[in-house]
């Protein structure tokens, strides 16, 4: 805090040496490269400013750490914004995936069929550009809900602290969320 | 839920599932659903899928880091200095308000 010795690293030096494995950790999490930034940068700035700074091994991890911090806040930010977008209330998106069929609610449109392929999806960039283009089109509340309990892993429990919703709202809240994406997917990528 | 739930239901019930355990009548109404219905038999397929490779997505980096390209690395440089130089204790919001070029 008060420019103690530990703090005098060359942020050149820094963003040589974390800069791009940050970003690399930033960007699958988030929804652009301009968030993924400005999160690293804070996670810079809050390291400069933190007095117990060490400059060894750890360096990295403890980064990552604070670099995850931020991504959390990032996202509950973000859901407090805008609160009318609850897991509460019908959400007509998910009333769109169905239809009265024999009197009951059945598929509208069948799940069409295809299957995830882990091995050749993961090092495929065109389909994580795809992904985050969906992901940026869900509501706001159903993105950090997803990100924080589904890529950060954050305890069901902390993650309905930070939205404000109770256990229940959280999983509708995650099944909206996959359900758009399994359709967004679909449609533009799986069978186009 | 009943012994034939809707795919609606159903879809829920996957959900559900996913977060803890069903209660034992509502699990067997699942598995009858599924036995009856192969779209949502897909359906719960695809989406434990994609459940498993985002969460894979994430923790398995896929190749090496790449470099900075150069714009990225002087921006992230430019600001880092600004806010390093800006007293603390002084404006506290020295992350945010760096010019961007």
């Amino acid at each position: 805090m008060d420019g103690s010795p530990g703090v005098r690293s060359d942020p050149a030096t820094w963003v040589d040496t974390h800069g791009a494995a940050l970003l690399a950790y930033a960007m699958p999490r988030v929804r652009d490269q301009q968030t993924a930034e400005d999160l690293v940068q804070d996670t810079f700035v809050a390291a400069l400013q933190a007095a117990n700074f060490r400059g060894d091994a750890q360096e990295r991890t403890w980064l990552v750490a604070i670099l995850r911090n931020k991504i959390c806040d990032h996202f509950r930010k973000l859901a407090r914004e805008r609160t009318h977008q609850g897991g509460d209330e019908r959400d007509p998106v998910e009333d769109s995936w169905y239809k009265p069929h024999m009197g009951s609610d059945g598929w509208a449109v069948s799940p069409k069929a295809w299957v995830v392929n882990d091995e050749a999806l993961l090092a495929n960039r065109e389909f994580w550009q795809i992904f985050h283009e969906c992901l940026r089109g869900l509501p706001s509340r159903q993105a950090a809900a997803f990100v924080l309990r589904m890529m950060e892993d954050v305890d069901a429990e902390k993650v309905c602290q930070d939205l404000d919703i109770s256990a229940t709202n959280l999983w509708v809240m995650l099944h909206r969320a996959r359900g758009r994406l399994r359709s967004c997917l679909e449609e533009r990528w799986f069978t186009p | 839920m009943k012994l034939f739930s809707s795919c609606k239901e159903a879809a829920k019930a996957i959900a559900e599932a996913l977060e803890h355990d069903l209660p034992l009548y509502r699990r067997f109404a699942l598995a009858f659903h599924m036995l009856i219905c192969s779209a949502c038999r897909r359906y719960r397929k695809q989406v434990i899928g994609l459940n498993r490779l985002v969460r894979r997505h994430v923790r398995e980096p896929s190749g090496p880091v790449m470099n900075l390209d150069a714009v990225t690395r002087q921006r992230l440089v430019e600001r880092l200095r600004q806010a390093n130089t800006t007293p603390v204790g002084g404006t506290p919001n020295a992350a945010g308000d760096a010019p961007r070029p």
